[in-house]
């Protein structure tokens, strides 16, 4: 099934409806494995997300413009003896598309949103 | 070296293999990621056996996501390169699918793609040149009852837990030897084996309480 230019697939809508319902971590900030386990214990999903499909829908939603990323100071990752993480936090565009597409589930139409 | 550990470093080397000859930023910064994201794991969840079977089972079924990844990122505008990248879609779509399900989802998909197979195997057969076309219709052939022993038996261990694991065991265990260079499918058949012998333990301890055990209690609903 091909899906519509733009529109948002479940695993897109259920990390927007994560990171801002559950909230994410600093400054609404996010990495990888931390919205993986969300997903996991909000019971969107039954086991962590897999690597490659967690890291394609995040590289999706950037440049999409849904989600807005950062790495953090190396200086910090340093000091804790772990590697840096990328951080993502949901833009005003992601917040507009997940509430299109709440909006259209709501009123019984296929999601579809159109991120600029 | 603990099982984690060695989860760990066989993720690396495919990330550091699959982002080869990417543009330079692009290619650091999934290593960077995936090393951040296993760390991450391992520093939340401990270094234990089931933490590797999730680490193991969040790169299986990624595998199809990355390599559409990696040719989205290469830029592929070939004929091959957008079937290669429609069929990889259509393996992202089962490891979502599978993700969402949890390990009864693996063990389903892993029975859907040799049924698949064999049967692509078989139907080719009238427009395949290789000489060795006696040898391909067993090898599909076996693809195809591997698939149906492992679906059937994943059905059964609840049920009847020996017949199950055996039948799960039959279906899987071979073809997992003889495909032991793919990585990921000897990897799947671990992860799918130690489900269902968890499950079939299951079964053994609820009838030893006096319970009984819900028919299928952690298979998907619908497919």
């Amino acid at each position: 099934m091909r899906r519509k230019p733009g529109a948002l697939l479940p695993l897109e809508v259920a990390i927007l409806r994560t990171a801002l319902t559950l909230g994410a971590g600093d400054e609404g900030e996010f990495h990888g494995y931390q919205i993986a386990s969300q997903l996991r214990d909000g019971g969107e999903s039954r086991t962590l997300t897999a690597h490659g499909t967690l890291y394609k829908a995040l590289t999706r939603m950037r440049k999409a413009g849904l989600l807005s990323d950062r790495w953090e100071d190396p200086a910090t990752a340093a000091a804790e003896e772990r590697p840096r993480r990328r951080l993502y936090s949901v833009t005003a565009q992601g917040v507009a598309a997940l509430r299109a597409s709440e909006r259209d589930q709501a009123t019984g139409f296929a999601p579809g949103v159109q991120p600029a | 070296m603990n099982a984690s550990r060695s989860v760990t470093s066989a993720v690396l080397a495919w990330t550091w293999f699959y982002t080869r000859g990417l543009n330079e930023a692009v290619r650091d910064a999934r290593r960077d990621e995936i090393a951040s994201d296993l760390f991450e794991q391992r520093a939340a969840e401990g270094d234990g056996r089931a933490v590797a079977a999730s680490m193991a089972l969040r790169w299986a079924l990624g595998v199809p996501a990355d390599l559409a990844w990696r040719i989205e990122e290469s830029g592929a505008r070939t004929a091959p390169g957008r079937m290669a990248a429609a069929v990889l879609a259509r393996g992202e779509a089962a490891g979502r699918w599978a993700s969402r399900r949890g390990l009864p989802g693996l063990t389903m998909v892993l029975a859907a793609l040799y049924g698949l197979g064999g049967a692509l195997v078989i139907i080719t057969l009238p427009v395949n040149n290789n000489p060795e076309r006696g040898g391909l219709a067993v090898f599909g052939a076996w693809l195809i009852v591997a698939g149906a022993l492992i679906a059937w038996g994943a059905r059964l261990v609840a049920g009847r837990p020996w017949a199950g694991m055996l039948a799960v065991f039959a279906g899987s265990a071979p073809l997992a030897i003889l495909l032991v260079v793919t990585v990921i499918v000897p990897v799947a058949t671990l992860v799918v084996l130690s489900h269902t012998v968890a499950r079939a333990r299951r079964v053994w301890r609820d009838r030893r309480h006096g319970g009984f055990a819900a028919p299928f209690p952690d298979l998907p609903s619908h497919p």
